[in-house]
């Protein structure tokens, strides 16, 4: 007779935000980032995660951080299946008037493709209870949510990284919009693609 | 290497763990259910491996995620406190006197089953976790003897051995009428 086939138990829904959770709130995780860190980098190196990593520290303490931990929510939200977006297109001429109508401003839509930061798709998404535009982009298998409002009355024009959760966000106003990045991707290509939506366009 | 490249290697050690290991969870978490043959138990044992794989997530070298956190994933299972009915079970376990048909007989329970995934479950549930865990590395996660070896912590030879017992033990469950089997 055949062999039976075993069955395969996937994850259930919920499990990997609660691993990735309490791998989180572990203290290990601190000395982790530094175990390979001595290996790869030298001395010259050493001085420069010090000095960003006490920047983006004093950043974080400064930053109110309710925005931050609204965007990194939106961030986790988008990963789990089927919610990455709500319109799925890599063509900025289909996803900016897509925009239309659902939101009461109008974000600027880039494409990246060119500098290796291609649009994946785009959503609609909450930050601090108000609607704001969310398209995604990816880079190298890494997906990096931007999220888009206009700046609000007396809110003061910012441009900092932060770390949460793992995750790089970097946050700046420009053009009278707010907006954040947020990614597992690495905090100099994150602010690569930061610069690259700064980037005055034709 | 760019000075960029490296700052870039620096600042992604912070989430290397998550991205070489969380991809791994469905391997995980099937080892851990058929191991604890239940969804509670195997969650716990799932989280308690990965946060026993922070732990020792110095020592991983980056050759094989899966295979790494699957043998972190047994162990958490086999010798988790709270699942020592687990434990008690394996300290017994010999290769040689559990490829006879002597454990678990309940033949009645597996007539009651007309459906052949609930007889698959119940004849799962009468193996051995030491014998479930050979099948599951091998027929469901493709892993090579060596690999499984490295996870069981127990040699390529003795490997294929409890393999092929297992396959035995679970097709005579399947088919008790058959008689006992030396395949």
């Amino acid at each position: 007779m055949s062999e039976p086939k075993l069955p395969y138990y996937s994850a259930p829904a919920g499990l990997r935000e609660r691993v990735q959770s309490a791998v989180r709130q572990s203290p290990v995780r601190r000395s982790v980032a530094r175990v390979p860190f001595m290996r790869i980098a030298g001395a010259a190196a050493a001085v420069v995660l010090l000095a960003w990593g006490g920047w983006s520290v004093g950043a974080t303490s400064r930053e109110s951080g309710a925005a931050t931990t609204a965007v990194v929510d939106g961030h986790l939200r988008s990963l789990t299946p089927g919610h990455l977006s709500d319109v799925a297109s890599t063509d900025q001429h289909t996803v900016k008037p897509w925009f239309a109508g659902k939101l009461d401003f109008s974000p600027p839509v880039v494409d990246g493709a060119a500098n290796g930061f291609p649009l994946v798709g785009a959503r609609l998404d909450v930050v601090g209870g108000r609607s704001v535009a969310a398209m995604v982009y990816s880079r190298r298998g890494h997906i990096i949510n931007l999220f888009v409002r206009p700046v609000a009355a007396n809110e003061r024009a910012t441009d900092q990284t932060t770390t949460r959760l793992g995750y790089n966000v970097v946050d700046w106003t420009a053009a009278g919009m707010r907006f954040w990045a947020v990614s597992d991707l690495n905090a100099a290509e994150l602010a690569q693609f930061r610069d690259l939506l700064l980037a005055p366009r034709p | 290497m760019s000075p960029g490249e490296e700052i870039s290697v620096v600042v992604d050690s912070a989430s290397r763990f998550e991205e070489q290991l969380l991809p791994h969870m469905d391997a995980a978490y099937n080892l851990a259910r058929h191991l604890t043959r239940n969804d509670h138990d195997a969650e716990d044992v799932v989280q308690e491996a990965y946060l026993r794989a922070l732990r020792y997530f110095g020592a991983f070298r980056g050759e094989n995620g899966r295979a790494w956190l699957l043998a972190i994933v047994s162990h958490t299972a086999f010798t988790s406190h709270r699942r020592n009915r687990l434990a008690v079970i394996t300290s017994e376990f010999n290769d040689e006197l559990h490829s006879a048909a002597a454990e678990h007989e309940g033949p009645e329970r597996d007539l009651e089953h007309r459906d052949s995934a609930a007889r698959l479950e119940s004849a799962l549930d009468q193996l051995h976790p030491r014998y479930r865990e050979v099948l599951v590395l091998r027929e469901l996660e493709g892993l090579s003897y060596e690999e499984i070896g490295r996870i069981v912590r127990a040699p390529a030879g003795t490997v294929m051995s409890r393999l092929s017992r297992a396959r035995a033990r679970l097709t005579a469950i399947l088919n008790p009428d058959r008689g006992p089997s030396d395949e």
